[in-house]
């Protein structure tokens, strides 16, 4: 079995800077990425991308590489491998990680594991929302911009917080009509005999082909569940939340979370804490850890860290 | 299956220019075939976006119901987009890329392997 | 096929689990999310429950009033992904 020092799960903002930090401390460090490309969230979300690159140091204006230019810069990096296409589906006793190719299957042990694995869209169940045609907000994203194919013309925006603002601005970009949207699941019916063709909200009726579901994110740590850490649900960190110390570390010895896969966060949040977490797996020495952790409470947000810290709570009493 | 083929009258849904991403880049073509039906994509894609840029939307029908299914998730993993491809049962479609010559099908409930046995 | 006016009100999309079932088994006293998984196959399909656990959870808060954040997750098992068989079977299953 391959063993390192440091694995890190999802090539997202967070994990890409768990993975530097570790790596640039000395740490012979992986970063694996089920996608083919790395960058995570900031090849999707890209008003995101575009608005918060400065963390990166990747040119803003029409057309940035952002994948591109992140696997140049971390090119430059010793000490780290980035394994894409390359999912982790278990985790298991002794740090090890069950990872897959598309044709093959192989255990990665590592000192320490942290989890980057990000967010996954919230959804509400409602009538007719199996149709075709019904689907994720990051679904829409995805397609038109990662893949460049407009899913439909006619919208309906289940939601009404920021992630249904973002996806209205990006439907409008791609040059495609918004016709309502409804804050509510229980006011919202669709209907359609083979895929979606009318949506209901209330008692008004909209001929559409498309409903995205922009319920906000909610975190996605099942590696550090099936791995036994605790973890509680924290409404103001997204939902189901693994309890993590102030290095990132969960319930379970040298398993580590970071990023919004331990409560959702700002864009500045996810850099710096990725760095408190990679150098903190990584062994570095307690000054560089206490200095990254000081940049982390100043990007940070109240609201986050007071999600923690009532989660910190929950665990105990648990 | 009539319900794949694409209408006359759908434009085309590859979003050629985008306001923020620029001109789509250039791509080898990619042969494939979706019910039978031959179909052009850009090497590299993924199964659904291929056949979403088609106007196709519809992946699989559901074991119990029947009723149709597609693109949910897209990130692998919901399985709303499962299909047959090659033969092999419960492809997710929307993380599988395409490739030259490859046979897609929609999966009827669980699938049958291609010797007939379920 | 389904006629075009059949309502489609699954709460577990994976298993197609209707919301009747899912307040039926809270009504019998099913009360956490590991038992409605065991009672309705709700949460059991590919997607591990992470699209239908927090409607199960809001549900039950509904119908049972029990909190939804004092409610334990579904366990997580692998594969996290649905990940070809022929893929593990070349795994060692000991280690
Ligand atoms: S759309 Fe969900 S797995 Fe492909």
């Amino acid at each position: 079995m391959k063993t390192v020092d440091v694995a890190v799960v999802g090539a997202g903002p967070a994990g890409i800077a768990a993975a530097r930090a570790a790596a640039e401390s000395g740490a012979q460090t992986v970063l694996l990425d089920e996608n083919a490309r790395i960058g995570g969230q900031l090849r999707w979300r890209i008003s995101l991308a575009l608005e918060h690159t400065g963390g990166f140091d990747i040119p803003a204006g029409p057309g940035p590489d952002i994948s591109g230019e992140l696997e140049h810069q971390l090119a430059a990096v010793d000490n780290l491998t980035i394994e894409t296409s390359t999912v982790a589906w278990g985790l298991f006793a002794g740090n090890v990680l069950g990872i897959s190719t598309e044709d093959a299957a192989a255990e990665l042990q590592a000192r320490s594991i942290v989890l980057a694995t990000g967010s996954t869209d919230i959804v509400s169940p409602f009538p007719g929302w199996t149709l075709p045609g019904v689907m994720t907000a990051r679904a829409a994203q995805i397609f038109m911009h990662v893949h460049r194919v407009l899913p439909g013309r006619a919208w309906v925006i289940l939601g009404d917080g920021e992630e249904a603002a973002e996806l209205e601005a990006d439907l409008e970009r791609s040059g495609v009509d918004v016709i309502a949207r409804c804050a509510d699941p229980d006011q919202i019916r669709a209907s359609g005999t083979n895929r979606l063709a009318h949506v209901e909200i209330g008692d008004a009726v909209y001929e559409a082909d498309s409903l995205a579901i922009a319920l906000g994110r909610q975190p996605d740590a099942e590696l550090a569940f099936q791995a036994n850490a605790a973890g509680a649900f924290v409404r103001d960190l997204g939902g189901y939340t693994v309890n993590r110390d102030d290095s990132g570390q969960t319930s379970e010895e040298s398993v580590y979370v970071a990023g919004d896969a331990a409560g959702i966060a700002t864009f500045d949040e996810l850099i710096a804490e990725g760095r408190v977490v990679g150098l903190a797996a990584a062994g570095a020495p307690d000054v560089e850890i206490a200095t990254a952790r000081q940049a982390l409470t100043a990007a940070g947000s109240q609201r986050r860290s007071n999600a923690i810290s009532q989660l910190r709570l929950q665990a105990v009493s648990s | 299956m009539s319900e794949h083929r694409p209408s006359a009258d759908m434009q085309s849904r590859r979003i050629e220019q985008h306001p923020l991403l620029g001109k789509l880049a250039e791509a080898d073509q990619v042969d494939i075939t979706v019910d039978g039906q031959p179909l052009t994509a850009r090497e590299g894609e993924p199964i659904a976006a291929a056949l979403m840029a088609n106007g196709i939307d519809i992946c699989r029908a559901m074991p119990d119901s029947g009723e149709s299914r597609g693109v949910f998730c897209g990130v692998g993993r919901c399985s709303d987009c499962l299909m047959t491809v090659d033969g092999l049962l419960n492809v997710r479609t929307c993380v599988t890329a395409v490739a030259d010559g490859m046979r897609v099908e929609t999966q009827h409930g669980l699938g049958y392997w291609e010797d007939g046995q379920p | 096929m389904s006629g075009p006016d059949r309502v489609r009100d699954y709460v577990c999309r994976c298993e197609e689990i209707p919301r009747s079932a899912v307040q039926q088994a809270i009504q019998e006293g099913n009360v956490t999310l590991n038992d409605i998984k065991r009672r309705t196959r709700a949460g059991m399909g590919v997607c591990q429950g992470i699209f239908c656990l927090r409607s199960v959870a809001e549900m039950i808060e509904a119908e049972a009033g029990v909190s939804a954040d004092s409610l334990e997750p579904m366990t997580a098992r692998p594969p996290a992904r649905l990940v070809t068989l022929g893929s593990l079977a070349a795994l060692n299953p000991e280690e």
